[in-house]
């Protein structure tokens, strides 16, 4: 496995989404290839369906917590209007992942539409990659673990970059929790072809030019 | 915790709070207890995990006050102890810190204070490494949760050595970073002791005058220790020092070596902060031109420095901070800021701008978890306040109520301290001659703080409605257990409470119920006016997530309910009045579910004027009302 000499991520979105279980996911997946990351968590009172933003640094050359605003490689959005808030949390090519799900902020009148978020988004001066990580996790009979597809998506960016190698895959099936493991692994790797499938070879190029540099 | 509880060895990755307890348990802590409060919470509730595996005695307590003193009487007696609080909570236990110093302590007891840089979480931004100053015990700042796990050991054996408290004080961004910690083994822990009874436990005004001078001995013989503390370091060379304690440091090593300054700076790391060892930085300071300490909240350090510089006669100039440079947490950003501005080099301007389209973006404040039983109260009662036009400020606090603040309820007019509702409604009722006075007050902050203002607006007669938002559990934290948890049937009974102190008017009411929410409220507010005395309301049902987490459990399944658009008539009263996460407005302005985010609870059918909302499969609500109460 590769060094990552420093990674920036953010992860966005709505809180219940499961952003936290997803940062550990990550961090863990890297600790076991021998990587240090640093995960700055959001509890308490942001957590209840507020917007929340996690912030998880992987690397050697990583001492503090927080990723600047401007210097995020890569963000997984769970929710497009939370991915729209931080969106300038990206560095100019970083990689937006987000999750095609717009949870609208209950009694707030006007209500933005998903096609105007992704415009938006689109406008930006990043790599856009979307994925129907809630709609698969529906789809499946669990909805909460919606992160768990995103992850898998992430996991393939990493793999188009080569931070991670084949191997991979065996690790995460040794982090995922043992409780509906059959069920995660099955999302984990929906999210892993859904993301490759988007890419395309050209796709895993520009990852990789991208994100060069970082690791 | 648990996970790792069987590792002796080898690197787990944990959060800042949990890095702590495990530098507890491997300095063999035999007692802990706390009051929660984000962002201390995780240090004791993983303790709690594992208490029953390793052998010693773990609390959740009634407020901080109650939990110091608990560990510190394990400490007198021969038992090393923990307790942690955020910053906030120390005030409530400040008496117990104050005298602990006189006292001092048999075995190590140490106090853990988790301060809250930019709020994310709290009322106010009190940097409480001030207290050392004046309880005269000792500071400490870890940088990261490795650093944590090891520091919290060592503390032990410090405040074991000088029979001295302790405080490790913590930030949001220590207590809540997940990284990697050297796990090291765990010892048979120590649970009970003995008591020798001695005048500095008596601290009568003859005994408390011989143990402030002891204390001033002590304070001397402390600063010597430290002098020689590991954790404390200087490294690198330059005309420049830069002094940076706990966090701080890890920000400062980062933009040193970002903005290529490693050839010009001697830093000091700081982890001892009070007091700072001064033979330390006098050796650190040395041939240097000036000093930049990069600390966050008050200028704790940087006064001590100034202080020490001045009285030793160093000529070297300590660079100040910008005033605003006091608010908020330390980023990345703003310590390259402040190395920028001390090396004269430009400042650069930071974030992706587009040039591209703009997008107004709608704020998204914390709300009600959907199916929580906070919303049909708030909602019912801002229904009835506007149709009964009646004049009302309501006296709020700290726990998930306070988000009924937000629009659309707007039912929060103060919210200040743990329990200080009905405090301050006791002050209102007393001068608002035409208003009606509400508090607001949920079950574990009743039993914090909220119980002897209550018992004051029964002795003193002043007229407020108080409501208790029963939901058996000390939600906003975490879910830690209060006096009103049901843990093996055991429990206080609020009722029994209000009613032992004499309330005359005490009804329990579930707050799903909307028509009965109106009519208690209107008839307890009828007898406030007219008898001049409180009543109290208390609003019974379980947190939604601790009830859906047992059906879950028990394997019940969750049926989102659905629209009948056919009967929707497009009232938004749901989507605009209720605002549970799960309704949103269609186009045309009907209402629909979202199945992802529904849990099924049914609290939105009785608020729908023609009974739009149903379950999208039979389900039997009277059945699943066990997991409710």
């Amino acid at each position: 496995m590769g060094r990552v000499r420093e990674l920036n991520v953010v992860i966005t979105g709505v809180g219940g989404q499961g952003q936290l279980f997803l940062s550990r996911l990550i961090a863990e997946m890297f600790l076991r290839m021998g990587v240090p990351s640093l995960v700055a968590e959001t509890h308490g009172l942001s957590q209840r369906g507020g917007s929340v933003i996690v912030h998880v640094r992987v690397g050697d050359a990583v001492r503090a917590p927080l990723v600047p605003r401007g210097e995020a490689d890569v963000m997984l959005g769970m929710e497009l209007i939370e991915a729209a808030r931080y969106a300038d949390y990206l560095r100019e090519g970083g990689v937006l992942l987000v999750n095609e799900k717009l949870i609208p902020p209950p009694g707030q009148g006007a209500k933005l539409r998903e096609e105007e978020v992704l415009e938006y988004l689109r406008g930006r001066p990043v790599k856009l990659i979307t994925v129907k990580s809630s709609k698969r996790a529906v789809e499946l009979g669990a909805p909460l673990s919606a992160n768990v597809h995103m992850f898998g998506a992430f996991v393939t960016l990493l793999e188009a970059a080569g931070a991670v190698d084949a191997g991979v895959d065996e690790v995460v099936k040794s982090i995922l929790p043992r409780r509906q493991l059959e069920q995660n692994l099955v999302l984990y790797r929906l999210g892993r072809e859904e993301a490759r499938s988007k890419l395309g070879l050209g796709g895993a190029e520009e990852i990789k030019k991208l994100l060069l540099g970082r690791l | 915790m648990k996970r790792t509880l069987g590792l002796g060895s080898g690197v787990a990755l944990l959060l800042g709070n949990e890095a702590i307890a495990r530098g507890a348990l491997e300095a063999g802590i035999g007692v802990a207890a706390a009051y929660p409060g984000t962002p201390s919470s995780e240090v004791i509730g993983s303790l709690e995990e594992v208490a029953r595996d390793v052998g010693i005695y773990v609390e959740w307590s009634t407020n901080e006050k109650v939990a110091f003193e608990l560990c510190w009487a394990a400490a007198l007696s021969g038992v090393r102890a923990i307790t942690a609080m955020k910053h906030v909570g120390l005030n409530v236990a400040a008496d117990a810190l104050m005298s602990s110093a006189y006292t001092g302590v048999e075995e190590g007891f140490v106090v853990v204070s988790a301060d809250d840089p930019s709020m994310w979480s709290s009322q106010n931004e009190q940097d409480n490494r001030l207290y050392g100053l004046i309880s005269y015990v000792p500071v400490f700042e870890p940088e990261s949760p490795g650093e944590a796990k090891e520091l919290t050991k060592s503390l032990f054996e410090f405040s074991s050595r000088m029979k001295h408290p302790v405080i490790l004080r913590s930030t949001t961004r220590l207590s809540h970073i997940r990284g990697p910690v050297e796990l090291g083994p765990i010892p048979k822990p120590k649970a009970t002791g003995s008591f020798k009874p001695g005048p500095r436990h008596v601290l009568v005004p003859g005994n408390a005058r011989a143990q402030r001078l002891e204390l001033l001995k002590k304070m001397e013989v402390m600063k010597r220790e430290l002098a020689r503390f590991p954790f404390n370091k200087v490294y690198g060379d330059g005309r420049t020092l830069v002094v940076a304690p706990g966090i701080s440091h890890a920000y400062v090593s980062e933009a040193i070596s970002k903005l290529g300054l490693e050839d010009r700076v001697r830093v000091l790391k700081l982890v001892s902060v009070h007091p700072v060892p001064e033979d330390l930085l006098l050796k650190a300071v040395d041939g240097v031109e000036r000093v930049v300490v990069v600390e966050e909240l008050e200028p704790f350090v940087e006064l001590q420095v100034r202080s020490l510089l001045n009285r030793e006669g160093v000529r070297a100039s300590v660079v100040a901070r910008e005033p605003d440079e006091r608010a908020y947490e330390m980023t990345l950003e703003r310590a390259e800021a402040i190395l920028r501005r001390a090396f004269d080099m430009p400042p650069v301007s930071r974030g992706t701008d587009t040039g591209g389209s703009q997008l107004a973006i709608p704020p998204r404040p914390p709300v009600f978890c959907p199916g929580c039983p906070y919303r049909p109260l708030f909602f019912e009662l801002r229904r009835t306040l506007n149709r009964e036009r009646i004049k009302a400020v309501l006296s709020g606090d700290i726990g998930c109520y306070t988000l009924a603040y937000f629009p659309p309820y707007r039912l929060q007019d103060t919210c200040v301290e743990m329990g200080g509702s009905i405090g301050l409604a006791n002050g209102f009722s007393r001068v608002l001659g035409d208003s009606v006075v509400v508090s607001t007050i949920g079950d574990s902050t009743f039993y914090h703080t909220g119980v002897p203002a209550l018992i004051n607006a029964v002795y003193n007669e002043h007229p407020q409605v108080v409501l208790i938002l029963d939901n058996m559990t000390t939600a906003m934290t975490g879910h830690q257990p209060n006096p009103s948890t049901r843990v093996d049937g055991r429990y206080v009974p609020i009722e029994n409470v209000v009613r032992g102190i004499g309330v005359e008017f005490i009804s329990v009411v579930d707050p799903y119920d909307i028509a009965r929410v109106r009519e208690e409220f209107l008839r307890a507010l009828e007898h406030s006016k007219t008898r001049r005395k409180p009543a109290v309301l208390i609003f019974r049902r379980k947190c939604a997530l601790e009830a859906l987490r047992d059906m879950r459990e028990a394997g019940e399944e969750v049926v989102p309910y659905v629209v009948d658009l056919a009967k929707c008539i497009g009232c938004g009263i749901c989507y605009n009045f209720f605002a549970c996460p799960a309704i949103s407005a269609r186009d045309d302005r009907k209402a629909e579910v979202d199945p992802e985010l529904c849990v099924g609870c049914g609290a939105c059918v009785p608020v729908c004027p023609v009974g739009a909302f149903q379950p999208s499969k039979p389900v039997d609500q009277e059945r699943l009302s066990k997991y409710w109460f």
